[in-house]
Order: structure tokens, then C-alpha cells, then sequence
């Protein structure tokens, strides 16, 4: 209940004054006063549309209402502690806080409160600052930002930016790399000192930038221990900052490898080239020696009716004869010339593969037959008869899913498998303790057949894995193989069929070949794609 | 009955080779050097069941002279020697419409197996 004395000293009636009222009602940010116990004495025009109430709503009740529970729950002893202690918290200043709106939301606002102490009364006077747009635009901003950032890392290359004098200012996820350096632990440090492999100084980058120049260096080799990496590296000043740069690091490992695969091929096949018009040339002359070490075997055997005859015809023994060459190495001299002209043959027919023009000679093959054919063939190869017994091989053959055929050239995939069954027999006749066992194994795996030759010889070190496709490597002593069947199998299967051939195997786990061929065949001819 | 064999290649030596292994195997051995000699020969003598033929020859090739040969004597036989990569040979055979018969690529390194598939030849016929 009011009394007249009271009046004068409610902040309420003071708005009867249009000077005090005009001051109040046009204050842009929402006006609240309230007593000591917390009720609201003045709500301005601005408080009524930040909360949206009408004054009548809310004079003369508690101020919490309008602040979210966990503080207005809170709020009435705030007043009294202060009243009680004279410590201020908010009084005099201001503080970012939430306000509740008669409609249950919420909004960010900032609340500075002052004190009011006139003869008669006490109270306190909050000024309401609306910061719901400076919320929105403070959002904006960090998601602008953390939007670019993750553009930045999220590319593969690595980014890199440097200042005029060299001194790294970002980087990205990708030039942390494998270092486990967090972005606060390179910023500031000088480029070369991190990145010594790339050759760039420092005054050499801020040259750069001065003249507002960019540097390129292309297949810089990175040392990583075993193998060899190579990088592209560019600098890129910056467009509307000179005095900075952005440096750019991609790996381009795979690419390297891939060209220099090309350039060997290019090689080889300028090789094959003369070979395809020689070979008939060269085999001519080979088919003559091994005919020649054949009949002279033959000629001092007891087997041959017309040699008895003529050895009884000088009065000579064969046996005897027999014997003194074989004293004499002439058995040994014998097959080093037929291996010699086998290996030479060889040479020519993988030269010869390089310059076919296989995509004319593409057609569907089932697999599983042409394996067939090839065991056949193994059974009779020349290589493989020497050494290790082909027919002595366990051979387990697997045949998985629906479709085996592809559609390839027959020849050269039937060289591809004799290669891999060549190269498991010498493996295992090199460790002659376990029973040998090759296993063939035809997968459909859908858009590709999947064709395996596994063995269980002695398997081969990472070393020789990494190189095992390269011509002319050869793990085999001199004279046997030529050491380029596995490069030619390589090329037949990546280059003119387009698929994919690679080995799995660690010493003592025996060595897994596994060929993909797709169904549908891609033929690569030597001039390019579409023969 | 001995096998009769017809040789034709243009390279003497490797004729020489082919015959003595093939005679010490117990056949008859004829040999020429080109595919015209070849029909002269048959024309003469056309008892001969097998002939190993080269592709590459002087004069007519290969191919052609098989055709001939066929036309002329069709119960001959033929097995194809040859230092050319045996994709271009099935190419040319395929043209021919001849039936593709045994196919040695020099150098051969097992002519007991020649011997064989010849043998083989003679029975059939």
C-alpha cells in the first residue's frame, strides 16, 4: 500500500515527469528498474519489445521472471548478498547474460546494472543491450573460418605459408604429415630448417616475394629411408600480401614410378621393334645349334640301330666311346650349348612381346582352359625340365564363382602364368625340403577375374619384392633365366591388358603372384589406346 | 613301312638336322628347299605322309605352298617349323582355311616330340 511519502520515492511515479519519461521511453536498449527486493518498478518501451510483455505484466513483479530458471533461481539472493556484504559482482559494470522472453525463448543480451541510492530509496537500474545480431555475425565468422580451415586441410597437398622472411605462419594438416607437428609447433619456425630436402632459402623465398615470383621444383627426392619419394613443390607469392607465400608440397611418388615404368617400356619396345623383324633371322640360326646338340647326343647313344652299325663298321664300342667323352666334358659342354640357345630363344620371344599388336588379337578365354593349356605346355618346357621336375609338383587348382572368362590375349596371359609357374619351380627347387606344392587358384570377383599362383618355396625379401618387376633383376644365378620374364609378365598384364599383377611373400611363407584381369578387357595396342 | 617325310626349309643345315634325327628315328627323309621344289618333289614321289614345312621361304611362302601341296596331294600331312612368332602364324592359317596343324617354333628343343607328332601323322593317315 502506497502511501504519499512512498510515492515520491518509487522509481514508477518518477515517469510522471514527461521530461524523465522522455529520457526513458527513448533510451535504445531496454531500461529496467527494480527495489531491493527485486521488483520491477520501470520496464521501457525498448525492455517491452526485447521480452516482449506489456508493462502491466510485468511492474511489480519479481525481475526473475524474465531471466532463464538457472539464473533467476539464483537472482533474489545476488541482491541480498550484495546487500549483505557491499561486494559488488555486476554493480557498476556489466556482464554478458540470457534473457527469457515471455514466449519461453531465450536471447543473448548484455546486462549492465548500476545502483541506485536516492533519500528514500534504494534500487538498481539495468541497461538491456540486445546481442542477438552481434551473435549471429560472431557465429558467421567462425564457421567462415573454421569452413576455410577445413577446405585447407582437408586438400592433399600440403600448404605451407611463409612470411617475407621465411618464418612458416600456416599449415595445413596435410604438410604436418607424419612429423605429429600440431600447427603450434611449426608456425614461426623457419621453412628450410623444416623442410631441408626441398632446397629453398631463405633469402632465395624472399626474393621470390619481393619480385612477386613463383618457384617451381619438380620430382625433388625426399629422403624416407627405403623407398625413394619425390615431391612437386611450389612457391605462390601472395596476390594481395606482399610480404608472405604460399608453398605448396604434393607427393608425386606414383607418378614418378609410373613414368619411369613408360620410359622403360618406350625402351623396350623400340627394342622389340628390330627384334619382331629379326626374330624369324635369329631363330634360324638357334633352331640350327639345337638341332646340332641333339643329333650329337643322340649320334654317340646305344640306343641308335645305325650307330652299332657303323661303330662295328670302324671296330669302335660305343660304350667306350661314351665313356672317354664323358671324361672329357663333352656331355657337359653339350647341355651348356642347348641351355645357352634355349635362354637366347627366350630373349627374343620377350623382346618379341613388347612390339605385338595385341589388340587385335584379343578374344573371350575361360581362364581355367587356358590353364590347362599352360600346365601342359609347363609339362614340357624346356627350362622347366631342367632343374626342378615340373611333373614332381604338387599342383592344387581352385576355381571360385561364376564367369572365369576374360576377355585377353591368350598367348601373351599363357606366357604370363608360364613365367609365374617357371619362377615358382625355381624357387622351390632352390629349398628342396618340403614337398613343392604350386596352387592355382580363379577368382570372379565381380568386375575382374582374380588369377593366383602361390607356391611354398623359401618366399623373397622385401628388398627383392620392390624390385622384382624390373628387367633384367634376377635373383637367379648367371646363366639361367634372363631375368626379364617377370618384366615381361608385368607389361602383358598392366600395360596391355590393364589390369594389375603383384607379388606377396616374406622369406619362409613361400610367394603369392596375384593377377587381375577385367572381364570385359581393355586392350592397350602400341600405338595407344584402340591398337 | 617306313614314315615318308618331306623337309622344307630354305636354311640347309637346318634340313641336315631334321633328317639326320628324324632317319636315326627309323623314317625316310626327303629334303627341299623351297616351296616350288616341294611340288616338284611330290609330284615325283607323291608317297610322302608328313611334311614339316617353314613359313618363310624364297619364292612362294609357306602357307601358299601348303595350299598347293593340298590341292595336289591331299593326304599329306603337314607340321609347321618356324622361327615366326606363333601368333602371325595362326593368322595366316586362319586365312588359308586350312585345318591349324602342329606348330614347332624354332629353335626346337625337343625333336623327339617332332618325331613323335610325326609318327602320330603317319598313323592317322
Amino acid at each position: 500500500m502506497d502511501t504519499s511519502v512512498d510515492k515520491a520515492h518509487r522509481i514508477r511515479f518518477w515517469l510522471e515527469d514527461p521530461r524523465v519519461r522522455g529520457i526513458v521511453e527513448n533510451v535504445a536498449d531496454g531500461v529496467i528498474g527494480i527495489d531491493t527486493v527485486g521488483y520491477v518498478e520501470l520496464f521501457n518501451r525498448a525492455a517491452e519489445r526485447l521480452f516482449g510483455y506489456d508493462p502491466a505484466e510485468v511492474m511489480g513483479r519479481n525481475v526473475k521472471m524474465l531471466m532463464p530458471p538457472e539464473y533467476g533461481d539464483h537472482h533474489d539472493g545476488f541482491i541480498a548478498r550484495y546487500l549483505d556484504s557491499g561486494e559488488r559482482h555486476i554493480i557498476g559494470t556489466g556482464r554478458e547474460v540470457t534473457g527469457r522472453r515471455k514466449d519461453g525463448t531465450t536471447f543473448p543480451m548484455y546486462l549492465s546494472v548500476g545502483e541506485i541510492t536516492v533519500p528514500g530509496f534504494r534500487g538498481f537500474i539495468g541497461v538491456v543491450h540486445d546481442l542477438t545480431a552481434q551473435k549471429a555475425a560472431e557465429q558467421a565468422v567462425a564457421s567462415a573460418r573454421e569452413f576455410l580451415q577445413s577446405i585447407i586441410d582437408s586438400m592433399p597437398s600440403a600448404l605451407i605459408g611463409v612470411d617475407h622472411e621465411g618464418r612458416i605462419t600456416h599449415w595445413n594438416r596435410a604438410a604436418a604429415g607424419d612429423r605429429g607437428l600440431a600447427s603450434g609447433d611449426a608456425v614461426g619456425r623457419h621453412f628450410p630448417e623444416l623442410f631441408p630436402f626441398v632446397g629453398l632459402g631463405l633469402s632465395e623465398i624472399a626474393d621470390a616475394i619481393q619480385e612477386q615470383r613463383a618457384i617451381k621444383k619438380e620430382r625433388v627426392p625426399v629422403p624416407s629411408g627405403g623407398t625413394a619419394c619425390y615431391v612437386d613443390v611450389l612457391l605462390y607469392p601472395l596476390m594481395h600480401d606482399s610480404a608472405g607465400a604460399v608453398v605448396r608440397i604434393d607427393d608425386v611418388t606414383e607418378r614418378v614410378r609410373i613414368e619411369e615404368m613408360m620410359v622403360q617400356t618406350e625402351k623396350m619396345m623400340s627394342v622389340g621393334g628390330l627384334a619382331a623383324g629379326m626374330a624369324h633371322e635369329i631363330n634360324n640360326p638357334l633352331g640350327v645349334l639345337a638341332q646340332g646338340c641333339q643329333n650329337l647326343l643322340r649320334r654317340v647313344s646305344p640306343e641308335i640301330p645305325e650307330n652299332l652299325r657303323v661303330a662295328a663298321e670302324f671296330g669302335v664300342d660305343i660304350e667306350q666311346v661314351r665313356a672317354y667323352l664323358r671324361e672329357r666334358g663333352f656331355f657337359r659342354f653339350l647341355d651348356g650349348m642347348q641351355e645357352a640357345t634355349a635362354r637366347a630363344a627366350h630373349i627374343v620371344t620377350d623382346m618379341l612381346t613388347y612390339s605385338r599388336r595385341s589388340a587385335s588379337s584379343f578374344e573371350p578365354v575361360r581362364l581355367n582352359g587356358l590353364l590347362d593349356t599352360v600346365l601342359r605346355l609347363a609339362g614340357h618346357d624346356y627350362d622347366l625340365k631342367k632343374g626342378l621336375d615340373f611333373r614332381r609338383i604338387a599342383i592344387h587348382r581352385q576355381s571360385i564363382g561364376a564367369s572365369d572368362e576374360v576377355y585377353c590375349d591368350a598367348l601373351g596371359i599363357e606366357q604370363v602364368v608360364l613365367n609365374l609357374l617357371r619362377n615358382a619351380a625355381q624357387a622351390m627347387a632352390g629349398s628342396p625340403t618340403s614337398p613343392p606344392e604350386i596352387t592355382l587358384i580363379v577368382a570372379d570377383q565381380g568386375d575382374h577375374v582374380r588369377l593366383e599362383v602361390a607356391d611354398n618355396g623359401p618366399g623373397m625379401t622385401e628388398e627383392i619384392k620392390r624390385r622384382l618387376f624390373e628387367p633384367f633383376f634376377t635373383t637367379k644365378p648367371v646363366g639361367v633365366g634372363t631375368g626379364l620374364g617377370l618384366s615381361v609378365a608385368y607389361f602383358i598384364v598392366t600395360v596391355q591388358h590393364r589390369g594389375s599383377l603383384e607379388v606377396r611373400s616374406a622369406p619362409g611363407q613361400g610367394a603369392r603372384f596375384i593377377v587381375r584381369l577385367p572381364h570385359e578387357g581393355r586392350p592397350y595396342g602400341i600405338g595407344g589406346p584402340g591398337g | 613301312m617306313a614314315s615318308a617325310v618331306l623337309v622344307v626349309d630354305d636354311e640347309m643345315a637346318i634340313c641336315e638336322g631334321l633328317a639326320a634325327f628324324l632317319e636315326d628315328e627309323g623314317m625316310q627323309v626327303q629334303t627341299a628347299h623351297s616351296g616350288e621344289e616341294a611340288i616338284e618333289l611330290l609330284a615325283a614321289d607323291p608317297l610322302v605322309q608328313v611334311c614339316i614345312i617353314d613359313l618363310r621361304l624364297p619364292g612362294m611362302n609357306g602357307t601358299e605352298a601348303m595350299v598347293e601341296i593340298h590341292r595336289r596331294v591331299p593326304a599329306v600331312r603337314f607340321v609347321i617349323h618356324t622361327g615366326t612368332a606363333r601368333e602371325a602364324v595362326l593368322t595366316e592359317l586362319r586365312r588359308t582355311g586350312l585345318q591349324a596343324p602342329p606348330i614347332f617354333k624354332k629353335p626346337a628343343h625337343d625333336l623327339g616330340e617332332m618325331a613323335r607328332v610325326v609318327f602320330e601323322l603317319c598313323r592317322g593317315a
